[in-house]
């Protein structure tokens, strides 16, 4: 959220430092301290079962999620159709598998694009300094000016709406997040000893950028993308609500959650919206809850 | 120090209480209020659903929102509440002559404006002038483009002169709201058109004055004493607005308002309940898929023929909208227009199949829906009938615009659409339905997006424009809905039923859904809230 | 310092404009025009009727010569009238800013009282079981899309509980009153803090424990200060730093107003009023609305940079 520096990390904890006798790469040791993070672990597990769930949907799901049967609408759970049936006769629990697929597929893409354009303005900004630096940082404010549904309704109202346009707004939007910690981080590196070092010797811009700065912010963008995919996800199901998300037919957990605002269906046919409203709950619960535990995993102060 | 704090916790906690009891107190005290004596004021959600505007307050520009408007301003004349008829509302009585180019008006005598001004022909005179002045960029006015003078030769009568024939001008008056020449003859119509005297003082002869507006919450109207029907029951009357439609029917079933707008689905739930009265009535908007004639797949009368056989009206009838929709044969819905003998393509896939052979569309083209209905219902219709469509053959991509302005846009330009889906409101006058059928050669100024050039219909429609008599006129509009239902320019699919919701505590209580709201007598004056 | 402060007004002098004119390019490609937007799909206006309304509205004249006359207007303080309404846009936003810094303002403060006091307390509890329920909770308010919780809320508090209004700024006819706005704002104003809640709440147990594991910590807790005092002192003062600066970074969604509760709850705030002007492509209001969000986001910006210097006397800007 900030782009304050944080100060590089003064000394390391008792415990870790007696254990650290044994040399462990930097990587396997923050996977060991994320496994002993419960929270996030329970989140992954929860997350990959969902993941799962979505992509052999074919497999698990008995019905196709487009198909309607006027003869069978508003039906409750049963063996058949075990989250029921919606509005028209399709089958919930196919339905909520097949458009688990397109919001992670809009939360993942979202996210990339989100990383991709802010680690290139990012780094450009933090390494360079100066006016490029000033021009870069004016323009992400102006971008983070803008109210979000602003953008997400001019821009959908040009581009239409659809899967891959609602990847690209949310994408477009949340780029100046990543572009302002990949700036912070770099601000710190560039004043580095070894970088300067590094410069001195006459390493090309390119080198030093790929060799010494982008892994170190590594860390920050991990974390960003995992809490990014969590709103990505969020935002994807307010656009629905806006009208300008993902399109019926095609089934997102937005766009399936949307019936609730029928007062008829939040009331009498809850099938038809808590189970999309749940696995949108449940997602962003475990990326959240995993964003927070690779953060706590990646900072060497924490005690894990 | 801990005994202090020991002490201190359980006040905190009783003052928290007092103040969160403090604050629920309003809502008892409200209620109690409310089933008191007589009068009292009634809150609706009055612009709620298609037939409303909310915050628009310019009527002359409005294209909904009459339901509200007829409270403080009224019109020379409206319908009856079936839609059968029009009756007099500040016009007595009125004569034409019989090649409907003369409109002799004989205004109400005893009507006063809300400042006590009395009303006059003097004031109808203004006003058709007015609205139809080019600067107050106004479609209602347009409607008197054909006016030629205004005489008057007394307080009471109005003699307008056409220039051309023209039987629609009674309906065009039940969309005029009368407005006070001695308050606005110093103002430009250009000018009005950016007043603000819409919104803060508007002065009209209705059964309600103005009393209040608050910005993005409500509009209070207060009784009119002098109303020339009598004063009214109920003591003011309030507006308030939902941006979210949902939220209103929370509101009326939690009892803060007293009438809103209802989907299909709300109104099915409610019909039970004993505390409120589901109000329903045709939307007199036909609902159809116009297609694209520019567009070759088109041209062919068997692919629009091909479409409708392979739609089964009547199971999604039945099923999504519970019965609540009735199949119609072409663009109009009133049994006077619509000839005896119509084909109802009735559901044949086979049909539908070969049909699309014999054309030899090349059915692996997509061919894209584009709508401007966003509710749920809507959207539940056209996921069908793009199953419906598939078991034809036909490949369907859905488009829902997210506004209507959106929608307006793309179906001006051809090359952006293929088929829409939109509902066509009619009139009751016939008429209305020539700026869509009528071809742009005939008359530039039509919308006819479809691009229909069909000289028959240009030809009837101009013989019933010009026929008085209605029997006749009736024939010329069955001939043409004859026509609509062979070429099928448009796939007529449904006349809907509209909902409205009203607590049982109001009494006399008429409303009926109508496109725009409102333009029919429904005795405001005469509601009341049950002791 | 001075030079500083006048050098940034001078940069969102051009920053304002190229902000302004994006927005009106943006809304040029916008498909939907405003006379489309006030009459219904289904009205019946000939193309020269549509066209009177356009030319009425100013809508004819070429794109940059409207730009240009909005801006000399704006500059003098005039941001033009509504499409529709013909309201004044200045009036319509003050109208609505006082009921949106309302709500978004208590939202804030209980999301600012309760997400410190949550903090506080997971991270003195760390790893006990309420620290993990807190954990839990919070990222629950935050995984919950707000206008779900806004439908359920409205649903459930004042429908079927009827401990709350249905929705509006105050009961409609009444003369004001304090407790009856109260009435109004808690359900709301509620909904929306849970997230502020949430996720001060997650910053404030990360800064406490950074800080708790300081060498002064220690050294307080070795003088055998009490607990209390050691946290309430030593602790919180110090981890209050980044919280305020998340905290200012918050300051922006103040006026920005939460479209989707403003609207589930009929608020008449300015999210509202922004989803309203975009609906009915309201050119002047949309203008009008990003430009004075703009300077006072700026603003707000400008501000926390000089208060960010004070504080840490580390930063120098020259």
């Amino acid at each position: 959220m900030t782009d304050v520096a944080t100060s590089p990390p003064l000394y390391a904890d008792d415990q870790a430092l007696g254990r650290k006798t044994r040399i462990e790469s930097p990587a396997r040791q923050v996977v060991r301290r994320f496994a002993r993070h419960k929270l996030a672990m329970t989140g992954l597990i929860v997350l990959v079962f969902i993941i799962l769930a979505c992509l052999l949907a074919p497999l698990i799901a008995s019905h196709d999620p487009d198909t309607v049967d006027l003869l069978a609408r508003n039906q409750g759970p049963s063996r058949e159709h075990p989250f029921g049936t919606d509005r028209t006769g399709r089958d919930t629990f196919a339905r909520v598998l097949y458009a688990g697929r397109v919001s992670l597929a809009v939360g993942l893409g979202a996210v990339a694009i989100s990383v991709a354009v802010g680690m290139l303005l990012g780094s450009i900004a933090g390494f360079f300094g100066g006016r490029i630096d000033n021009i870069i940082m004016r323009f992400t404010d102006v971008m983070m000016t803008f109210p979000p549904v602003v953008i997400i309704l001019t821009v959908a109202a040009i581009a239409g709406p659809g899967v891959r346009n609602t990847m690209l707004i949310i994408g477009l939007l949340n780029w100046p997040v990543p572009c302002r910690l990949v700036r912070a981080k770099f601000l710190t590196v560039r004043e580095m000893e070894y970088v300067s070092a590094a410069r001195s010797l006459g390493v090309p811009t390119k080198r030093i950028i790929g060799r010494h700065a982008l892994p170190n912010v590594v860390d920050v963008i991990i974390v960003y993308a995992t809490l990014g995919m969590a709103n990505a996800i969020l935002l994807e199901a307010g656009m629905s609500f806006l009208g300008v998300g993902v399109q019926p037919p095609t089934p997102s957990w937005g766009n399936m959650l949307n019936v609730a605002r029928n007062i008829s269906v939040l009331e009498g046919d809850p099938w038809q919206w808590m189970p999309a409203g749940v696995a949108i709950v449940l997602t962003v619960l475990a990326v959240n809850l995993i964003g927070d535990g690779l953060r706590d995993a990646l900072d060497p102060r924490m005690k894990i | 120090m801990t005994r202090r704090n020991r002490f201190r916790k359980p006040l905190l906690f009783l003052g928290m209480l007092a103040l969160v009891a403090s604050i629920m107190a309003p809502s008892l005290a409200l209620a109690q209020e409310n089933s008191g004596s007589g009068g009292g004021i009634m809150v609706g959600g009055f612009d709620v659903g298609p037939g409303g505007a909310p915050e628009q307050f310019n009527p002359l520009q409005a294209g909904a929102g009459f339901t509200w408007f007829e409270k403080y301003f009224s019109k020379l004349m409206l319908y009856d509440p079936q839609f059968t008829a029009i009756q007099g509302e500040l016009a007595e009585s009125w004569e034409i002559n019989e090649d409907a180019t003369v409109y002799t008006i004989h205004v109400r005598e005893g009507v006063t404006w809300h400042d006590g001004e009395p009303f006059t022909a003097e004031d109808v005179k203004f006003t058709i002038e007015f609205a139809a002045h080019p600067d107050s960029a106004s479609y209602i006015g347009a409607k008197f483009a054909s006016v030629e003078s205004i005489e008057t030769p007394d307080d009471l009568t109005a003699v307008i002169t056409l220039t051309a024939p023209n039987a629609t001008l009674l309906d065009a008056f039940t969309f005029l709201v009368m407005l006070p020449q001695h308050a606005l003859q110093d103002i430009t119509p250009a000018e009005m058109v950016e007043s603000d005297w819409w919104r803060t003082n508007p002065i009209g002869t209705g059964p309600f004055k103005w009393k209040a507006y608050e910005p993005g919450q409500y509009v209070e109207l207060e009784a009119y004493e002098d109303y020339w029907r009598g004063r009214p029951a109920l003591d003011g009357i309030i507006n308030r607005y939902f941006p979210e439609a949902g939220s209103s029917v929370i509101a009326l079933r939690a009892g803060d308002i007293s009438f809103t707008y209802l989907t299909t689905d709300e109104a099915l739930d409610l019909q039970g309940d004993e505390n409120f009265t589901v109000l329903e009535g045709p939307s007199l908007v036909v609902n159809a898929f116009g297609f694209d004639l520019t567009d070759e797949r088109f041209q062919d009368a068997r692919v629009r023929q091909a479409f409708a056989y392979a739609l089964d009206r009547q199971i999604m009838i039945e099923q999504l909208f519970q019965g609540t929709a009735e199949a119609v044969p072409c663009a109009y819905l009133l049994p006077q227009f619509i000839p005896a003998e119509v084909n109802m393509y009735e559901y044949d896939v086979a049909m539908a199949q070969s049909l699309l052979a014999e054309s030899g569309i090349d059915t692996s083209q997509p061919i894209e829906i584009v709508t401007y209905y966003s509710d749920q219902l809507s959207q539940d219709v056209l996921v069908t009938v793009q199953q419906f469509l598939a078991d034809a053959g036909l490949t369907i991509t859905l488009r829902t615009t997210d506004t209507p302005g959106t929608y307006n846009e793309v179906v001006a330009d051809p090359a952006q659409w293929d088929i829409a889906y939109f509902g066509a409101a009619n009139g009751p006058d016939p008429d209305v339905m020539s700026t869509h059928f009528q071809s742009k050669e005939s008359n530039p100024s039509v919308i006819n997006r479809s691009g229909i050039a069909n000289p028959d219909l240009d030809a009837l429609f101009k013989q019933g424009r010009e026929t008085v008599d209605p029997t006749a006129r009736a024939e010329v509009y069955q001939q043409i809905c004859s026509i609509m239902n062979t070429e099928l320019y448009w796939v007529p699919m449904w006349v809907t039923t509209r909902f409205g919701g009203v607590s049982n505590g109001v009494e006399n209580f008429i409303w009926v859904p109508a496109p725009g709201g409102g333009r029919y007598y429904d005795a405001a004056e005469t509601w009341s809230l049950a002791a | 310092m001075g030079r500083y402060i006048i050098r940034r007004l001078i940069i969102s002098i051009p920053l304002l404009i190229a902000i302004s004119f994006f927005v009106f390019t943006l809304l040029q490609f916008t498909p939907g025009d405003p006379v489309d937007a006030y009459l219904p799909p289904d009205a019946l206006i000939s193309p020269e009727q549509k066209e009177a309304i356009r030319s009425q509205m100013g809508l004819d004249r070429p794109f940059l010569v409207r730009y240009g006359y909005w801006a000399k207007e704006a500059v003098q303080g005039n941001l033009g009238f509504r499409l529709i309404s013909k309201e004044p846009v200045t009036d319509a936003i003050a109208s609505r800013v006082g009921a949106t810094l309302l709500l978004m303002g208590t939202a804030m403060s209980i999301g600012i009282l309760l997400g410190i006091f949550f903090g506080v307390v997971a991270a003195v509890k760390q790893y006990s079981i309420l620290d993990g329920m807190l954990t839990i909770l919070a990222f629950l308010g935050l995984s919950m899309p707000v206008y779900l919780a806004g439908l359920l809320g409205l649903y459930f508090f004042s429908l079927k509980f009827d401990w709350f209004p249905s929705g509006g700024y105050s009961t409609p006819g009444q003369p004001f009153s304090i407790t009856d706005r109260l009435h109004h704002l808690i359900l709301p104003a509620s909904i929306i803090a849970v997230n502020y809640i949430a996720s001060i709440m997650r910053y404030t147990r990360a800064a406490m424990l950074d800080v708790l594991g300081q060498d002064y910590v220690r050294t307080a807790r070795a003088k055998g200060l009490k607990e209390s005092l050691v946290i309430g002192r030593h602790a919180l003062r110090n981890a209050l730093i980044p919280i305020v600066t998340i905290v200012g970074t918050y300051l922006q969604f103040l006026l920005g107003g939460a479209v989707f509760i403003e609207s589930i709850f009929g608020w008449p705030g300015l999210g509202r009023l922004f989803l309203e002007g975009v609906g009915q492509r309201d050119y002047p209001l949309i203008m009008g609305l990003t430009l004075i969000l703009a300077v006072l986001i700026l603003i707000a910006n400008l501000i926390t940079d000089v208060v960010y210097a004070f504080v840490d006397p580390r930063i120098r800007y020259d």
